[in-house]
């Protein structure tokens, strides 16, 4: 199980997003850490085959991230969504299930699951138009899980979450990564701090630094100051 | 959490596959119809469409002089028995005469001809009102040319050369060519030397303006209103990059999304249509599906056709270019990625269509191509009996038999545009 990204570069008019960026992903939990504007988003988006690179290549088990049997592996939340107001969360579920290839009986015995890991059971059939921000992002990661993925893409995921949901959310990712590539942005280092098995940096679309974080001396909050030079 | 589990990996079926698009077509269907709007504006264009359909034979009255005379149903439902009373008879010298006859009531000064005192008098009813229809019809086929419209002295053969003159002339405001005038004088020659008068009902006003004509103007704003959000919401609430990550999220997506679009297309095009069917049969009969187009409602059209032919195929051209439609708009909504400009586009152009002008004859490629799009082809009068012909490897096509094949073409277009703009689309920049 490898995902590489091979040289990926994302250039718009005059500003380069990413700048080839190689990495190559195996089985963990990966943070991926950079200030606003740094090109994470960017990177991931490209990771999962929505933003085509300028240059370079993504590839897992050799196969292209265009493909449909890439995105059948690959579970993703965005940092910035928004839903259908008049989709109940089991509705929503389902839809994504649909668009994910599962079958209906199938779906429905994940789904539960996945409400009741989330905490989202009891307000299954309300409108997600009467949910607050926190239970929304709840709904976004049942959504990305739903396929079991193998590529588990995850911008910004605590957001919104109160410090219980945290802690639970954090034990999913653990859990998560012991059979899957996952990867996660954010500038919150603590998110990552105890769940990450590799520590990613970027800075102004270079990646500028790659490492176990079991290589990291010291708490990672003083090494990433140290490292942006904050 | 089992990641191991891995079974939607297992290779599907098409049989499976077609499920999928089922359900996927079922949930954008889903979105479609939780929109307010949507049933909003249809609620108003059911109104209007009954309104236009019925309206006056339940409201209005007609007043001569300040004076009641009778209702609009009245009215329609004497000219209804007038109509099927004459219906099955021919138009020949008998007939003439029995008109000629009836005329002998009609007032010679045009005043006393519309005053209250002669359209209440039994005379009019009795004698002059059984024979207007058919009356009007002849002055239709002969008017201008024999008798300059009066009926009387009129013998068959008269009102049948009257006829083809008017025909010359109409084929020269046309400007047809010598092949075009030559092809309708042969699809004269299959019409019956005397025409035989049967009530088209129904047909008729399926025909008309108040049929295909209104329900296609209304479809029309229907989708700009409606049907443009369906690309552009995912967009806007950027869902999209949810839904492009996933296996079927792809073109699966977007056939579900169009197939959705036109699926509520017909739906809203059914509704109008049977509700407005229902109506005219209520008011004006079943009608004969056999009788021609010339004696229904186009007297001088070359072409043989019945009445209930004519009505089929403006229906069915009607749901092929409501379907056809609702296609190039939401694919305009996804290169545009705008749902309000896409609905801009749409209402200016159907307005345009509406109020403009009819091209110069002059302009002939023009003018039939301006005849061939929808609001202006189920225009009977100027669309769909257009004389003009497409000429296509030697074969000649009426604008009609045409509008099938470019409808059907332009719609395999644009669904190749659009997905091919959908699936290459860049969830960046934001």
């Amino acid at each position: 199980m490898k995902l590489i990204a091979d040289r990926l570069s994302k250039q718009y008019k005059n500003k380069i997003a990413v700048d080839r960026v190689s990495v190559e992903f195996t089985k963990g939990v990966y943070g991926l850490l950079g200030a606003n504007g740094a090109g994470k988003t960017t990177f991931m988006r490209m990771l999962c085959g929505i933003l085509a690179p300028t240059s370079g290549t993504v590839t897992f088990d050799g196969i292209d991230s265009g493909e449909e049997e890439y995105r059948n592996i690959l579970g993703y939340l965005p940092q910035d969504f928004g839903y259908y107001p008049s989709f109940t969360a089991w509705d929503f579920l389902m839809y994504m299930s649909a668009l994910k290839g599962f079958d209906k009986r199938s779906a429905q015995k994940r789904i539960k699951e996945l409400l009741d890991f989330v905490s989202l059971s009891d307000v299954a059939k309300k409108k997600i138009k009467t949910y607050s921000g926190g239970m929304k992002q709840r709904l976004g990661i049942a959504q990305a899980l739903l396929n079991y993925p193998k590529i588990l893409v995850m911008d910004e995921p605590t957001a919104g979450l109160d410090p219980k949901e945290r802690v639970r959310f954090r034990n999913v990712i653990e859990d998560a990564g012991k059979e899957s590539i996952v990867i996660l942005s954010t500038h919150i280092v603590s998110d990552v701090e105890h769940i990450a098995d590799y520590i990613l940096m970027m800075k102004d679309g270079s990646l500028i630094f790659n490492a176990p974080s079991s290589e990291i001396e010291g708490g990672l909050e003083e090494f990433y100051l140290d490292e942006f030079g904050e | 959490m089992n990641l191991e589990n891995s079974a939607v990996l297992a290779a599907e079926t098409s049989a499976e596959k077609r499920r999928y698009m089922t359900r996927l077509t079922g949930f954008e269907l889903k979105k479609i119809l939780q929109k307010k709007i949507v049933w909003i504006t249809f609620a108003i264009f059911l109104v209007f469409q009954l309104f236009l359909t019925c309206g006056a034979y339940f409201i209005a009255s007609r007043y001569v002089d300040g004076k009641f005379l009778e209702t609009k149903a009245d009215w329609f439902k004497t000219d209804r028995r007038n109509s099927e009373k004459l219906s099955g008879r021919k138009i020949d010298n008998t007939l003439l005469a029995e008109i000629e006859e009836s005329q002998k009531y009609i007032p010679e000064k045009d005043g006393e001809r519309e005053s209250y005192e002669y359209l209440s008098s039994g005379e009019y009813n009795n004698k002059v009102r059984p024979y207007e229809i058919i009356s009007r019809l002849v002055q239709s086929m002969a008017g201008g040319i024999e008798n300059e419209g009066k009926t009387s002295a009129l013998v068959q053969e008269m009102l049948y050369s009257a006829r083809h003159k008017k025909q010359e002339i109409i084929y020269d405001d046309y400007k047809l060519s010598k092949a075009e005038k030559e092809y309708w004088r042969e699809k004269e020659k299959e019409l019956p030397e005397v025409f035989t008068y049967k009530y088209g009902g129904v047909y008729e006003n399926i025909i008309d303006m108040g049929g295909c004509y209104y329900i296609c103007m209304f479809i029309t704003f229907f989708i700009a209103i409606c049907i443009t959000s369906i690309f552009t919401d995912e967009h806007i609430r950027r869902t999209d990059q949810l839904i492009l990550c996933t296996k079927y999220g792809r073109w699966q997506s977007y056939t579900a999304k169009i197939t959705a679009g036109s699926i509520v297309t017909i739906g809203a095009t059914l509704i109008l249509s049977g509700i407005t069917l229902a109506c005219f049969i209520g008011i004006y009969g079943t009608g004969s599906f056999t009788a021609m187009v010339q004696v229904v409602i186009a007297p001088l059209y070359p072409g043989n056709i019945s009445a209930g032919k004519t009505a089929i195929i403006m229906v069915l051209l009607l749901f092929l270019s409501s379907v056809v439609l609702s296609i190039v708009t939401m694919v305009l909504s996804e290169l545009l990625k705008s749902n309000t400009g896409t609905m801009a586009i749409v209402i200016a152009v159907a307005f345009l269509l509406a109020r403009l002008a009819a091209i110069p004859a002059d302009f002939k490629f023009i003018g039939k191509i301006w005849h061939t799009i929808p609001i202006n082809l189920l225009k009977a009068d100027e669309g769909f009996f257009d004389l003009r012909l497409w000429n296509v490897f030697g074969i000649k096509f009426t604008l009609w038999q045409m509008a099938f094949f470019a409808y059907i073409v332009i719609g395999i277009v644009f669904f190749f545009i659009g997905k091919r703009k959908y699936c290459k689309y860049q969830a960046g920049g934001r």
